[in-house]
């Protein structure tokens, strides 16, 4: 039933989705492991860097990363056959 | 601490530049009425699908981040420390959100003119029920979210004007001024004015960023000093906490994303080129806003170490109130952020508003009572509703008492229990509102049931996501049911079993 539900005439419009492609998902779940401090020890704060506990800092560079692979998700995996001026309308 | 009752003290000279931006806005509403090309639900509710990057990214932009983002993620912060760094996280998980279903949903959207989300839910599931339960549901979430931003702004009238003006006068003037120009442009008014609220809240909190920590002598003194005052403010948090981080980023990924006037957002941009541009500048967002939120929050430990658990919402009002003693410079610039301040709590209410009036007009009143009603009749009753709906607003506002980040809790805990619609329905062809509507009772049942019993978090994780897993569950269970019987009926020549939605 996948099958012909992925053949729905409207949703033939995406060329690609990013939901479909497995691999970006990968990519979030790894930048998502490293952003929660999960894996530092019990009372750590480390050095400070600019002014922020080393942990925060490595949060903060993983929201920047994950901020910058979205955009790069938004505009390379998600396309529409009708191109992104299309007004959607069929 | 003083200024405890009072936080921020402004003169007569302020207090009319606020009313006269306020006022402003009327003007805006007014422009936005005479650029109106239709006298129908999809101009009024969506600006004819017109939203070009600048008004779509800013709307965005100053709906999602409240008056909550302001005061009470400063709050929070100030309460658990650097530990609240999971604001960024959470924040940008709603375009993740959003990345999940919105491809498919807007090809729906445009395809058969949605202009609510119980559009979509009729249209996937066919069924009036699951539609009407879905959104009743969802107008008592953004009554609360707007009740949150109307106690909000009351708390800050009285502030600014040393309780001359009591709370619920506040309430009572802002609320009007938003219903005037919501209900004279519908939703290019309210695009047009969160450009400028978005903007002045952008600015703000900016301006936030070089002034706040200087208070402390800079941020790496503020976290030295932390570390021998309060070490546990600085420190990584613990597996719980870890917990609690993940339970958010699931909390505001199913359920912000999944707010009504940010889907209604995604239905009023003008192409697909402009929705992506908007949703990629939103994914930094973060940064700009929930960071610096952090910061100043933790900067309020130190410089205002004696703030009790209860008035912890009020710290940034109290630290700009030091900085607005210091010059005139100083004072003009904690103006301008207390106007940003009321930026951000109107961008917030007027949205959830207006989503609340689209409604109630077209999923309950076009529905059940007014089906052979005019566009124009329709747009007209949508009208009224707003007026209604602020009147019964503004009463509780004035008759109600907690802090808002409890409120921002509460209102997910029912919110959420709807993504399956979104995130499942889009997808899952087998999935029925039998099936969504078992799933959503028990979720809510969940949640709610746990919040109720005094277990709002279960090893860190809040009692909304638990009950969204077993939504989940229940529509996985549901569907692979259905599937098995679809399968037997296919063999038996009886297709009829199942409606899956079709292309029209």
């Amino acid at each position: 039933m996948k099958k012909d539900w992925d053949q729905n005439d409207l949703f033939k419009e995406l060329i690609q989705e990013p939901r479909k492609i497995r691999w970006i998902w990968l990519v979030y779940f790894f930048l998502y492991v490293v952003a929660i401090p999960w894996y530092w020890p019990t009372g750590y704060s480390g050095p400070l860097i600019l002014g922020l506990p080393l942990w925060v800092v490595v949060s903060i560079s993983c929201v920047i990363l994950l901020a910058c692979w979205t955009c790069l998700v938004i505009f390379r995996y998600w396309q529409m056959k009708a191109g992104d001026n299309s007004r959607g309308n069929h | 601490m003083e200024t405890t009752n009072n936080p921020v003290l402004f003169g007569w000279d302020a207090l009319v530049t606020i009313v006269l931006y306020l006022f402003s806005m009327i003007f805006i509403g007014w422009l936005a009425r005479r650029k109106r090309r239709n006298n129908n639900l999809t101009d009024f509710y969506l600006a004819g699908r017109s939203l070009g990057v600048v008004a779509l990214f800013l709307s965005l932009y100053a709906t999602q981040y409240s008056g909550n983002t302001l005061f009470g993620y400063t709050g929070t912060a100030y309460r658990i420390g650097f530990g609240w760094t999971v604001s960024l996280l959470f924040m940008f998980s709603v375009i993740v959100g959003y990345l999940l279903f919105a491809p498919r949903l807007i090809i729906l959207a445009r395809s058969y003119n949605f202009i609510t989300p119980g559009d979509y839910i009729a249209y996937r599931f066919r069924s009036p029920s699951l539609t009407l339960v879905t959104t009743l549901l969802m107008i008592y979430v953004l009554a609360n979210y707007t009740l949150a931003q109307l106690k909000a702004m009351g708390a800050a009238v009285q502030g600014i004007t040393q309780g001359s003006v009591p709370a619920a006068y506040g309430i009572v003037m802002l609320a009007i001024i938003m219903v005037i120009y919501e209900t004279l442009g519908g939703m290019r008014s309210v695009a047009w004015t969160d450009v400028i609220q978005g903007i002045m809240l952008l600015i703000g909190f900016l301006v936030l960023l070089f002034m706040i920590p200087s208070l402390a002598g800079g941020l790496p003194t503020v976290v030295e000093r932390l570390s021998q005052i309060d070490p546990s403010k600085i420190q990584v948090p613990s597996l719980e906490g870890c917990n609690t981080w993940i339970s958010y980023i699931f909390l505001f990924g199913f359920g912000a994303a999944i707010y009504p006037q940010a889907i209604q957002r995604l239905y009023a941009s003008r192409s697909l080129s402009v929705l992506k541009r908007s949703l990629a500048l939103m994914t930094f967002m973060p940064l700009t806003t929930a960071l610096i939120a952090t910061i100043c929050g933790v900067v309020g430990i130190v410089v205002l170490p004696e703030v009790t658990l209860g008035e912890t919402d009020q710290v940034l009002s109290l630290m700009l109130s030091l900085i607005l003693n210091k010059s005139l410079f100083g004072y003009w610039l904690i103006v301008f952020i207390f106007a940003a301040a009321l930026a951000a709590l109107m961008s917030t209410a007027d949205s959830a508003l207006l989503s609340m009036s689209s409604m109630i007009t077209k999923d309950i009143f076009k529905v059940y009572f007014l089906p052979k009603s005019s566009e124009a009749h329709l747009t007209s009753v949508g009208k009224w509703a707003s007026w209604v709906i602020v009147t019964l607003l503004v009463l509780v506002a004035i008759s109600t008492q907690t802090t808002l980040i409890r409120l921002l809790e509460l209102k997910f805990e029912v919110l959420i229990q709807i993504a399956p619609c979104f995130f499942l329905g889009l997808y899952w062809k087998q999935l029925n509102s039998k099936t969504v509507l078992v799933g959503l009772l028990a979720g809510l049942l969940v949640g709610l049931g746990l919040t109720g019993l005094g277990y709002s978090r279960i090893l860190g994780f809040h009692a909304g996501v638990i009950g969204l897993l077993v939504n989940f569950a229940c529509c996985l269970v549901g569907t692979a049911l259905s599937a098995t019987n679809f399968n037997k009926n296919k063999k038996s020549g009886d297709s009829q079993m199942l409606r899956p939605f079709d292309t029209g």
